[in-house]
């Protein structure tokens, strides 16, 4: 459903993904973890299409097709999302405005009439209830004033309202006490169907712990240098990363 | 003879104009409580003199768009009828009442005042003045001798005609009173209209009243010059909102100055929403008279060719205890500009004034210039004040966020100025008046994306 096929990008002029290759089927949870600055957070704005990163060669192809040169709001009407480590507060803006329209951009590209706000709040109410989130938050602006934790749990409110294909979930356990991250998990595993997939960039075992995956992956220095089955995270929680950039060293 | 301004160098146009308008029309001065206000007004303007860049707040304004033309008092309107869908689209069907003014002349049979409640008068200035002589004649202009705004001072002398709204003690009205002034030029030549209001809010009592200041013919080639000057009294325990929305051609100057006078415990509000004109300027003097005197005064620019903004505030903190805010933003497209100027004055015995004041800017093009001059006079030494002053582009980090959620990009910038935006509106404390005026705001803001796409 994606691939990323060999891709190198820089920010700046700073190379920072180094030759990446992944591929992500329907129905899988990808984990990707690894050291800081090792180009996760890189590799999830690449995918979404941030313009400041800018890739040097190699492609993304979503559905059998290159996205590389698709905008974010075109990769999003797609069916990409990226659940954003530090999402963004926008003073001023509605937060269910803001989901309605999101919604809206999407039916309008795939042919669809727009919800009007009364239709779009059934939906919302559906969706709050879903990720269990209090109502109260959709008064208020977009992620302005709110905690980590509500920050976090408003990206899964709006991933459960544009059911995406592909969502990406960049550190969403950061910042989040335990109950927080266990209902942020809850959220996004009761999202998860057969015909999506996840892929979670995460510094900690702990979240795999409540999301399982199917496959992960080391990151270091801009290239995967491992990949395993779930079993590679509780390996690494328990001998670091660097066994694994050893080996790979070693390898090499 | 008349010694106004500058008298060795060459008269601008302007200035001769507004020589001639004097001359022809002082012979027939009248009535007679009018009469000496305007004499005082002509004295202080010969005495003052036209502004130039050797005012401190007049330093880096251009006041070309305003001094180059000899304008004209403009004609009489050539059909209402013809204003008649113009005149429909500019005001609330919901208004308490409707106050029309076409050309500087009052025009009864475009106006509404028969909803309004006992007591409450609303009408032209000379119609108000001659049932309530008392307290109209006393507040009009009277302190002329004292001005110290030069255009305050022309337009005392000038004036055509203008409107008068007196709420008795304790009349709480919940919709606006609206007026509108619309310029409807004939022909190519520079043509201009000098207005007034006074509002006198009497303790206890509750009004809002929105001027709106429109072009007919938005179109129109033909330099415009409209001169408003409005009187605000807010006597103890009124609560005044006054919002001035200037929407005229680009081909107009706008010259507003609105002098309000705050008693104890009374709460005033001005907003100011300016979103035409060539040259625009409104000049906002609150006067804080008793203790524990509040105002807010707010504004909001959208702006794009060429057109320029001119904010200027003085608060005059003369008595303990008061509180004033101030919130001027601006939206800058194009080769726009915008000014501000705001002065907070706190007596020395004016203790406890808590004064606070910020000027905000999103510049939407490289071009657009912002200017902004925060002053602080405080001889009292237990006083709280803050001044600031941001100016910025749209955020990167928040148009991502938008676009990554499927938003075109134009929508995301949509969204995110039109934010930026209703905070002024949602600001003004009247509920009938945010839904239309949200409205106008989006589409000025619509037009100004395109317009800078």
């Amino acid at each position: 459903m994606l691939e990323i096929r060999d891709v190198y990008a820089r920010v700046d002029e700073k190379e920072i993904l180094k030759g990446i290759s992944l591929t992500i089927n329907p129905g899988e949870i990808h984990a990707i973890m690894g050291p800081n600055g090792s180009g996760k957070s890189t590799l999830a704005k690449v995918i979404a299409g941030h313009p400041a990163f800018s890739v040097t060669s190699g492609d993304i192809v979503f559905e059998g097709q290159s996205i590389l040169e698709d905008d974010p709001e075109d990769r999003a009407r797609k069916g990409l999302f990226l659940a954003f480590q530090y999402p963004i507060e926008v003073p001023g803006v509605n937060n269910a405005n803001f989901l309605r329209m999101a919604y809206n951009a999407k039916r309008a590209y795939e042919g669809k009439d727009e919800l009007d706000p009364l239709e779009f709040q059934d939906l919302l109410d559906e969706k709050l209830k879903l990720v269990e989130m209090d109502p109260s938050f959709t008064d208020r602006a977009v992620n302005a004033g709110f905690s980590g934790g509500e920050k976090k749990k408003n990206e899964i409110l709006q991933m459960a309202v544009l059911e995406p294909k592909v969502s990406i979930l960049d550190e969403i356990d950061s910042g989040l006490d335990i109950d927080a991250l266990r209902e942020v998990a809850n959220g996004v595993n009761k999202l998860m169907s057969p015909e999506k997939a996840v892929v979670m960039v995460t510094h900690y075992q702990r979240l795999l712990n409540y999301i399982q995956p199917d496959y992960v992956h080391v990151l270091s220095e801009g290239r995967i240098i491992k990949s395993g089955g779930k079993e590679l995270a509780l390996q690494l929680e328990e001998r670091g990363y660097d066994w694994v950039i050893a080996q790979q060293a070693a390898e090499v | 003879m008349l010694t106004m301004v500058r008298t060795q160098e060459a008269k601008t146009p302007f200035e001769q104009a507004v020589q001639e308008q004097w001359r022809t029309q002082s012979s027939v001065l009248q009535p007679a409580w009018v009469a000496s206000r305007r004499i005082g007004g002509w004295t202080r303007l010969e005495a003052l003199g036209l502004p130039s860049r050797a005012l401190e707040a007049w330093r880096y304004v251009n006041l070309e768009p305003v001094s180059r033309h000899g304008f004209v008092p403009l004609p009489e309107p050539a059909s209402l009828d013809v204003l008649d869908p113009v005149i429909s689209a500019l005001t609330l069907p919901e208004a308490a009442a409707k106050l029309v003014f076409v050309n500087g002349i009052f025009q009864p049979t475009l106006s509404d005042t028969t909803r309004l409640p006992e007591g409450v008068l609303a009408g032209s200035l000379f119609d108000v003045a001659a049932q309530l002589p008392q307290p109209i004649e006393s507040y009009f202009a009277a302190d002329i001798e004292a001005e110290a705004d030069a255009f305050v001072a022309l337009n005392t002398a000038l004036f055509s005609e203008g409107y008068a709204v007196y709420v008795p003690q304790g009349v709480k009205l919940d919709t606006p009173l609206e007026v509108l002034f619309l310029t409807d030029a004939q022909g190519t030549s520079p043509q201009g209209a000098h207005v007034r209001g006074v509002v006198i809010a009497e303790p206890h009592s509750q009004v809002t009243i929105m001027a709106r200041f429109a072009s007919a013919g938005a179109a129109s080639a033909t330099p415009t010059l409209t001169t408003a000057v409005t009187e605000l009294v807010a006597q103890p325990g009124a609560l005044l909102n006054y919002v001035h929305v200037q929407t005229e051609a680009d081909t107009a100057a706008h010259m507003a100055a609105t002098k309000t006078w705050v008693h104890g415990d009374a709460r005033l509000h001005v907003s100011t929403l300016a979103f035409g004109s060539r040259f625009s300027r409104h000049y906002v003097h609150s006067a804080m008279v008793s203790e524990e005197a509040c105002c807010e005064l707010n504004g909001l620019a959208i702006l794009q060719g060429e057109t320029h903004v001119f904010d200027h505030t003085v608060i005059d903190h003369q008595k303990p205890h008061g509180g004033s805010q101030q919130l001027y933003k601006g939206i800058l497209a194009q080769r726009s500009r915008a000014d501000f100027d705001g002065t907070i004055v706190i007596a020395p015995h004016a203790q406890k004034s808590d004064a606070s004041q910020l000027h905000q800017t999103l510049l939407l093009s490289d071009e657009a210039r912002v200017l902004t001059r925060p002053q602080l006079r405080i001889d009292a030494d237990d006083v709280k004040c803050a001044h600031g002053a941001s100016v910025g582009q749209l955020s990167e980090d928040q148009l991502f966020y938008l676009t990554s959620r499927g938003l075109p990009f134009s929508q995301a910038q949509a969204v995110l100025t039109a934010g930026f935006a209703d905070e002024i509106v949602e600001a003004i404390p009247c509920e009938a008046l945010k839904a239309p005026l949200i409205d106008l705001v989006h589409s000025r803001l619509e037009a100004l994306l395109t317009a800078n796409a």
